[in-house]
């Protein structure tokens, strides 16, 4: 029997509508086909955007929807590892604005020709990918040229709001007005964290201010591609390394010689790739080079307080464990980062330190004096209720 | 071409544009001010310098209002 599938994809008042039905050759409809087709693309700048992408794949699948994974680097390689059965497609972002000292912002401004360039290969690319296969639905995790006007693109990202230092502030405004125009790409814009409001996970940075923004948010709540489990809580301190080099390696420096004067049960995850395989047990203290995401996950669950750097992603994991105790020590010159623990602080949710002051048996005690987040409905019921109330408009 | 590249590219012409127009401003006003030292032009030397931290102030006042207002 030769079959043939047809695509119709409508848009109206209520937002997309795809319809499939697959059609025999003597044209009677038989049946509507249940399943679309969803790219989803994050960016590979560190693994927080394909780690909060899990749960929202693991949902579409589950609703027997077809998933292609448009990724890069370690981007790819996780999402390849935790979803075997995908299909997946190698895609290029941009350079990592990163620095090696505290001069983040000169040279981010210094980068932007290069960013340029690459969101411009990147929508040639995209062009391409969308020639060749049919998509119902377009994610794109931060990827500012992921989005097509013949299909409809929505937008996940926490930061609706760039921050800057305050004698920057007309850079903070301008921000603010690109942004807008960025956003006016897509159908809707996903914010990963709860409503503007004393439980914003992410303060100001995921409060809209533009009137294209407010137009196309949904605030989704906390999306953690970890879960919490029945574990004892027999680790005293997990004390998490990681981020961009060589800001890593400096924390290493700064953080393993304190570490031995800790008490109790503690664990070191040094996050070094180069380093898998190594694993030092001393009395009261294991040092991991490289952990399993399982592993981690595991050490997370079991641990009464993490120490690590204030990443969005690495909060969002912080709140669905429900953790309470514990220390950020911000990445230099990453202004998210610092503003996140500024904001933390302020609310007296989370203690934190810069990695130059950093006195660890010190600032551990001044942070179990904090309160932690405040309750917040959990990932597995945010997935649903984002696929419920956004997704599914767009997905037969 | 692509309509985000295209204006992408105005944008970033402008904004490099005007950075280039504040550095220019800074090193002729840092010229004049050693040419008003030099030739012992000390009026125009405090009028200057009273403009700036004007100008300093107002800026700053201008940014500790929005962050107080929550606009930035």
């Amino acid at each position: 029997m030769d079959n043939r599938e047809e695509a119709c994809v409508q848009r109206g008042a209520g937002g997309w509508r795809t319809n499939h039905s697959i059609r025999f050759r003597d044209n009677n409809w038989c049946r509507e086909s249940s399943m679309s087709h969803v790219l989803i693309s994050p960016l590979n700048w560190g693994l927080g955007h394909a780690t909060r992408d899990i749960p929202i794949i693991r949902t579409l699948l589950e609703h027997n929807h077809d998933v292609t994974i448009a990724a890069c680097g370690n981007a790819l390689l996780a999402l390849k590892k935790e979803f075997p059965d995908c299909s997946f497609l190698e895609f290029p972002d941009y350079p990592v604005p990163y620095s090696s000292s505290r001069f983040f912002l000169p040279k981010l401004a210094a980068s932007f020709p290069a960013l340029l360039q690459a969101i411009a290969n990147e929508r040639k690319t995209l062009e391409q990918i969308l020639s060749r296969n049919r998509y119902d639905l377009i994610i794109s995790d931060n990827r500012l040229g992921v989005y097509s006007a013949k299909i409809p693109s929505v937008f996940i990202t926490h930061q609706l709001h760039f921050h800057f230092p305050l004698f920057l502030w007309p850079v903070e405004l301008l921000a603010l007005r690109v942004n807008g125009y960025l956003h006016e790409k897509f159908d809707k814009i996903i914010v990963p964290d709860n409503p503007p409001g004393s439980a914003a996970l992410a303060g100001k940075l995921s409060r809209p201010s533009v009137e294209a923004t407010w137009e196309r948010v949904f605030f989704a709540g906390i999306l953690a591609g970890i879960e919490r489990s029945d574990v004892p809580s027999d680790l005293d301190h997990l004390i998490m390394i990681s981020g961009p080099e060589p800001q890593r390696t400096r924390l290493e420096e700064i953080l393993l010689p304190q570490v031995s004067s800790l008490a109790g049960n503690n664990a070191v995850l040094l996050g070094s790739p180069a380093k898998e395989g190594l694993r030092t047990v001393t009395p009261g203290c294991t040092v991991i080079g490289y952990a399993s995401t399982a592993e981690k996950i595991e050490l997370m669950n079991r641990a009464k307080c993490v120490v690590c750097r204030s990443g969005y992603t690495s909060m969002m994991e912080l709140a669905e464990l429900d953790k309470r105790r514990a220390l950020f020590i911000p990445t230099p010159g990453q202004t998210e980062q610092e503003y996140l623990s500024w904001y933390y602080r302020g609310n007296g949710w989370f203690y934190s330190e810069t990695q130059y002051r950093l006195d660890l048996p010190r600032d551990l005690a001044i942070a179990q004096t904090y309160a932690g987040f405040p309750h917040m409905s959990k990932t597995k019921e945010n997935v649903k209720r984002l696929y419920d109330e956004v997704l599914t408009g767009y997905l037969t | 071409m692509d309509d985000l590249v295209v204006k992408g590219a105005i944008a970033l012409v402008i904004f490099y544009a005007g950075l280039l127009i504040i550095a220019c401003a800074v090193l002729f006003l840092g010229y004049v001010l050693v040419e008003s030292i030099v030739s012992g032009n000390y009026g125009l030397f405090l009028s200057i310098i009273g403009c700036v931290l004007g100008a300093v102030a107002f800026y700053s006042a201008t940014g500790l209002l929005l962050h107080r207002k929550g606009i930035i």
